[in-house]
């Protein structure tokens, strides 16, 4: 069995290429990698541990992911249907619309106008294609010119079925050049990617590495150990003194960068093939008309980097929103029930690269005090954070969901009462039927909220003793609970959207003296004594807006019985 | 036994973690050939003395930087360009994110024979102003001392909690039940063999690197005065 060990973030996306390519060998069950067959792949806490027979097969695999992850063999066959669809379909006036949208950003007058341009369009961007494709364009020989095209339309739609079959029929070759060149913008020259390799890349790569891999027949150099392992003995002639990638920043002229100005890097096998999947490890994303690439590296455990990597993915690929790192980072939180250390948490980077550049990789990153790593890490705030995320607020029609905002302000050390404020002025205006303001957050939301904005400040912001506990909150929750049955008793509901909303005001600008005076007021009015407790809430501000905000939420509060036993259950 | 105990602060450092390039990657502490080079410099060792030290800090938080790197290039033989005499290099900068760790108060314990603990002692300010981690990442030292550490027993009812960051040797961590970040960190490197490659392959220790827990169970070395766990790591 060879170990592999994490290690620095580009061998690290090595190991989970290494592993993505080999995704028939492992699951995640119940939130956990397992592997599905122990005798070829192992999971430790910090490595993986693999038998030579998983080369069986593995340039197929390789190639296999490469060429799905360029995607421009399938993204182009549909492309080439959708011509021809469209070409089919432009006669007719109802597809007029999409169409003039489509190619011309709306700027056509008629479809007898669209008849006449679009064939034109989709011939130029046909050839455009083809000029980077140079394959194809050599087996699909000669095109008709554009008077031909304008003449008989038809001759378009004939090319472009030629080039659909042309594809489809071989296939097998198309898959061999685009790997070739898809990897050779990301990696250079080396085995089936060098410039003069320009048939059976295939069998080169399997010969370079399958083979060798799995027979265990590669030369060992002499003299040199592998400097990334440092265990296993060096590849004979593998001396990259050209580095890993383009971008690693690691070349034979930067010699200031290595301990005794020698920037040789003489690699195992084992260690070469792991750099060498890390494209595999990338998740590619369009952005601005180009692709870039991200990668998570996280060195706390295998596991964490597979996951956090996949969690990643799947936020990428199914969320197309501007936050889409703070979207990652609150799951992220929200989901890791095991991380170890509050470094971990802290340590959180998010890699961009553009590949195909010898640009440097941009750095996404949160920063995190100890203080605020743990509060996130704490399972009771956590297990809080989570009851948001099915939250949201409208204003008119705009739609924000509740978590990633809270997520927002704990990371911006904004997280404060007025937060709160704002949520239950949406609250009070749903209940009134507004039509400008909506949620779906509940009083009680609401003051989990509130502990969870006193335990922010106590533990995080500190600097602050508060002269109260969460369970005087709750009490006073409680408190405001009673007051609204007590009004409900008498017939008085109404009176209560009215009090709230004076309350929430008083709130708001800070006021204890008119937050007491309506307090008092209303206590009197229906022949009651106003709670004792109260008498903390003037104490200073943070104190009066914990309690003042309880009181609101429980006055709003329509609980049932069951929900309330619950938070006795939960906070004594 | 005597250790050297050391404390110290540092507003700022990275602990590059090995081949990390084009963005500097950092450890949470000193790793532990850091350590032993430092002590090896300090008492102009000219030969491998065995070490064994235990690590622990407290820090702040972690920041990425946008650093400019001086970097040695390719010439170029453009008009601008500067040669570095010598070496038949361009000049060239390059931005690099690089991470830090900041705010960090860390304490070291080492062992060694008493001799070089007692020249590290003395030497220590004399070269130069100390540092850990890059040369620039200077430490402020607050105290340099000698203590006598004590051998205490846990169980269920004297338990120890651990309050900062610390690194354990694996096999410690597994005795107690403890998890953290598992590294597999360089140590020492063999000089013969790094004069005949020309490079260092450093002897690798599995540790693992925790910030939170209790220690319930075995016997264990005990700093009475900081109340914090003393876990060798190294080869004497």
């Amino acid at each position: 069995m060879e170990k592999v060990y994490l290690g620095d973030w580009l061998y690290n996306a090595g190991i989970v290429g290494f592993l993505n390519i080999n995704s028939h060998l492992w699951e995640i069950k119940d939130k956990r990698l397992v592997s599905k067959n122990e005798n070829l792949l192992k999971f430790g806490d910090n490595y993986i541990e693999f038998d030579r027979k998983i080369f069986d097969g593995f340039a197929e695999r390789f190639f296999d992911y490469a060429f799905n992850q360029y995607g421009r063999y399938e993204n182009l066959l549909k492309l080439f249907e959708e011509y021809i669809e469209d070409l089919n379909n432009s006669e007719d006036i109802e597809n007029f619309e999409k169409l003039n949208k489509k190619y011309f950003q709306g700027k056509l007058k008629d479809n007898k106008e669209l008849e006449d341009k679009l064939p034109i369009e989709i011939f130029d961007r046909f050839k455009k294609i083809l000029s980077g494709f140079t394959l194809l364009k050599k087996k699909l020989k000669k095109l008709p010119s554009k008077n031909e095209i304008k003449k008989n339309k038809s001759s378009l739609g004939e090319s472009l079925q030629k080039a659909i079959k042309i594809m489809k029929e071989n296939k097998e070759e198309f898959w061999e050049s685009d790997v070739q060149i898809y990897l050779r913008n990301i990696y250079g020259q080396k085995s089936f990617l060098n410039l003069s390799v320009n048939k059976d890349r295939f069998k080169k790569f399997f010969e370079d590495f399958e083979e060798p891999l799995k027979e265990n027949k590669v030369k060992k150099d002499s003299k040199y150990y592998c400097i990334s392992c440092m265990e296993r003995k060096a590849k004979k002639n593998t001396i990259f003194d050209t580095g890993i990638s383009k971008f690693y920043g690691l070349n034979p002229d930067s010699i200031n960068f290595i301990w005794n100005f020698n920037p040789k890097l003489p690699l195992c096998e084992i260690c070469e093939i792991i750099y060498f999947s890390y494209f595999a490890g990338l998740t590619p994303v369009k952005k601005d008309d180009k692709t870039v690439y991200y990668f998570v590296n996280s060195d706390s455990s295998i596991d964490d980097l597979v996951r956090e990597n996949q969690l990643l993915k799947n936020i990428l690929t199914t969320e197309i929103s501007e936050n889409i790192l703070l979207d990652f980072f609150t799951q992220i939180i929200l989901e890791s029930s095991y991380r170890e250390a509050v470094y971990t948490l802290q340590n959180i980077a998010v890699l961009e690269l553009d590949l195909t550049n010898e640009t440097m990789p941009k750095v996404y990153s949160f920063n995190l005090s100890r203080e605020k790593a743990q509060f996130l890490k704490e399972t009771k705030n956590k297990e809080d954070l989570r009851k948001f995320s099915k939250n949201y607020y409208k204003i008119k029609d705009t739609k924000i969901s509740i978590l990633p905002e809270i997520m927002y302000l704990i990371l911006e050390n904004k997280f404060y009462f007025n937060y709160l404020n704002k949520l239950l002025k949406f609250y009070i205006a749903t209940q009134n039927n507004s039509k400008n303001y909506e949620t779906n957050i509940t009083p009680h939301q609401l003051q989990v909220l509130n502990s969870l904005i006193f335990r922010f400040l106590t533990n995080v912001i500190g600097g602050r003793t508060m002269k109260i506990s969460e369970n005087d909150m709750w009490t006073i929750y409680y408190k405001g609970k009673g007051l609204a049955d007590l009004l409900k008793s008498k017939n008085a509901e109404n009176k209560i959207q009215s009090i709230s909303y004076k309350l929430l005001n008083a709130l708001r600008i800070g006021d204890t003296r008119e937050f007491m005076d309506i307090l008092i007021r209303t206590y009197m009015a229906y022949g009651e004594e106003i709670p004792s407790s109260f008498v903390k809430t003037l104490s200073d501000k943070e104190t009066f807006y914990a309690l003042g905000y309880s009181f609101l939420n429980g006055l709003l509060g329509e609980e049932n019985q069951a929900k309330k036993q619950e938070e006795v259950n939960n906070n004594g | 036994m005597k250790l050297l105990k050391i404390k110290g602060y540092q507003v700022f450092a990275n602990y590059r973690k090995p081949m990390s390039f084009n963005y500097w990657d950092t450890y949470p502490l000193p790793p532990l050939s850091t350590v032993r080079g430092w002590f090896h410099t300090v008492v102009e060792a000219t030969e491998y003395i065995p070490i064994a030290m235990s690590i622990q800090g407290k820090f702040d938080g972690v920041v990425q930087d946008l650093q400019t790197l001086i970097k040695f290039d390719r010439k170029r033989n453009k008009e601008e360009e500067i040669v570095l005499e010598g070496f038949n290099k361009a000049f060239s900068k390059s931005p690099t994110y690089v991470a830090n760790v900041y705010g960090i108060n860390l304490t070291i314990y080492l062992k060694a024979e008493e001799e070089y603990l007692q020249k590290f002692k003395e030497n220590l300010f004399k070269l130069e102003y100390p540092s850990l981690g890059r040369k620039e990442d200077l430490i402020r030292i607050d105290y340099i001392d000698f203590i006598e550490p004590v051998e205490e027993k846990f169980s269920k009812f004297k338990r120890l909690l651990i309050k900062n960051g610390m690194y354990l040797n694996k096999a410690t961590a597994d005795k107690l039940g403890l998890s953290g970040i598992n590294y597999r960190m360089n140590f020492k490197y063999d000089k013969e063999l790094s004069d005949k490659a020309g490079l260092r392959y450093f002897e690798k220790k599995d540790v693992v690197y925790i910030d939170s827990g209790f220690i319930k169970k075995g016997q264990f070395l005990v700093d009475k005065e900081e109340e914090t766990l003393i876990d060798l790591i190294g080869d004497i």
